[in-house]
């Protein structure tokens, strides 16, 4: 019987979605540059080296999306020369356009690009559960898909900073700050993910709930997408 | 057509099990998706948009939390509704507010579309100041601004282009206490006042709302 998915797996999805759904109200205030934080940015005369570190650090430990992807790439690599190679490659991508955004002064639709970050959850987690090999039969390279999506993540980085008029002065020495901090908070959280992930892996059931896992991450990806689309309708009304 | 089974390998070579059938991964995607449209309409859209289309939000008190998070875009309770006939709303206002060097604050009205504000405020000196709007349904912390600028005094009337809560941020750049006055009338159901407490450890502002009383027009 194919096409019974296990109960198991069903209660599995439900618990992963009712925990996002609980713990989503105090994901989404902390997310973004807080309020407080952005007048702050405003009144910036300057550089303003560690605040803005603090900022980005903030907001990377913070960001549940990029931590949900980073989950997603980290998931299948049991070597720490795979996990630094992948993590680079998301470094190498979101550093590029944070800088390019920012100096370059591209404003991105914030609603689009974190609704693009959605999908790139969903795509890592599709990844993850054998998708692209099963129903497809082929697979893009997982190391050109996550320098992609890093280029994604970092136009979200930069809506993050674009929300607040950044003063000239010291502007170059302020965005390299964010996202020194940026890469601070993502070995941090990383850090937390891998001991999590190395720890799960010694236990028989891994592989089992591997795949409910990545069921749960895709609906999580899904769910990001669709609230920001929903904001993205809501605010073009 | 079924798709060649593929052993999968890790990394440093070591055999994993043969990824799932092709049908479990596609029922787990379908079911992903569905939880993901279950939860968005249920739970998400009530609390972070106040869009409710099942009444889940109303049952399960997620509305509460639209209100907690957007609470300045949202009209306080006892205000009329938006709709409400616009002379009910009609309030005239007369504040004094004191800023100490450095200090930063905001005064806001909650006007709807086409809501006019008359007003004039003067500072015991120059003053950066910041008359924006945070527009109903615009991402939270998304200001449009009106105008930007330095000066000791301003006036005009205003008819707010969308509805939300519009005012302005003044902040004192000098190193004495100074006062504002502002006077205004105009078609609002609240004005409220929110502090900037810096926290020069943290980095991070905290606000501190301060609801205001208003008088009621003079009969004409």
């Amino acid at each position: 019987m194919p096409f019974v998915l296990k109960t198991r797996s069903l209660v599995a999805i439900g618990a992963g979605a009712f925990a996002i759904a609980l713990l989503w109200p105090a994901v989404a205030a902390a997310h973004g540059v807080a309020r407080g934080d952005a007048r702050f940015l405003q009144s910036l005369q300057g550089a303003a080296i560690a605040p803005l570190m603090y900022l980005g650090a903030k907001h990377m430990v913070t960001g549940y999306d990029h931590l949900l992807f980073l989950v997603g790439v980290i998931f299948f690599l049991y070597r720490l020369k795979d996990v630094v190679l992948y993590v680079s490659l998301f470094t190498i991508g979101h550093s590029a356009t944070l800088l390019a955004g920012v100096l370059g002064g591209i404003h991105a639709n914030a609603f689009l690009v974190d609704a693009i970050i959605g999908l790139s959850v969903v795509y890592k987690a599709f990844e993850n559960l054998g998708g692209f090999r099963r129903l497809l039969g082929w697979q893009p390279d997982p190391r050109a898909a996550v320098l992609v999506f890093g280029l994604c993540h970092g136009f979200g980085l930069a809506t993050k900073l674009q929300e607040s008029t950044l003063p000239h002065a010291g502007l170059v020495a302020n965005i390299v700050s964010f996202n020194v901090g940026v890469e601070i908070g993502q070995m941090l959280a990383l850090t937390g993910v891998l001991i999590a992930l190395s720890y799960w892996r010694t236990r028989p059931g891994f592989l089992r709930h591997a795949f409910m896992t990545n069921a749960a991450l895709m609906a999580g990806g899904f769910i990001l997408f669709g609230y920001q689309m929903s904001g993205y309708w809501l605010s073009s009304r | 057509m079924m798709p060649t089974p593929i052993l999968r390998t890790n990394p440093d070579g070591r055999a994993v099990q043969e990824p799932p059938p092709g049908s479990r991964i596609a029922l787990a995607t379908a079911g992903a998706l569905l939880v993901a449209a279950i939860v968005l309409v249920v739970a998400v859209l009530p609390a972070e948009y106040g869009i409710d289309p099942l009444g889940t939000g109303k049952a399960l008190g997620l509305l509460q939390l639209y209100g907690a998070a957007a609470g300045e875009s949202n009209p306080s309770p006892g205000a009329p509704p938006a709709g409400a006939p616009p002379m009910t709303m009609y309030k005239v206002d007369s504040v004094v507010f004191t800023l100490r060097p450095s200090e930063g604050f905001e005064y806001k009205y909650r006007i709807e579309k086409g809501g006019g504000l008359v007003y004039a405020w003067t500072a015991t000196h120059a003053v950066n100041y910041e008359f924006h709007g945070e527009h109903d349904g615009a991402r939270l912390g998304t200001a449009v601004s009106y105008e930007k600028a330095e000066g000791a005094r301003a006036s005009g009337s205003f008819t707010a282009p969308a509805s939300g809560i519009h005012g302005w941020y003044w902040e004192n750049p000098g190193d004495q206490e100074m006062t504002i006055t502002l006077t205004s009338s105009g078609f609002y159901s609240w004005a409220d006042e929110f502090r900037q407490r810096f926290d020069p450890v943290k980095h991070k502002g905290v606000v501190d709302r301060i609801r205001h009383e208003l008088s009621a027009p003079p009969s004409p």
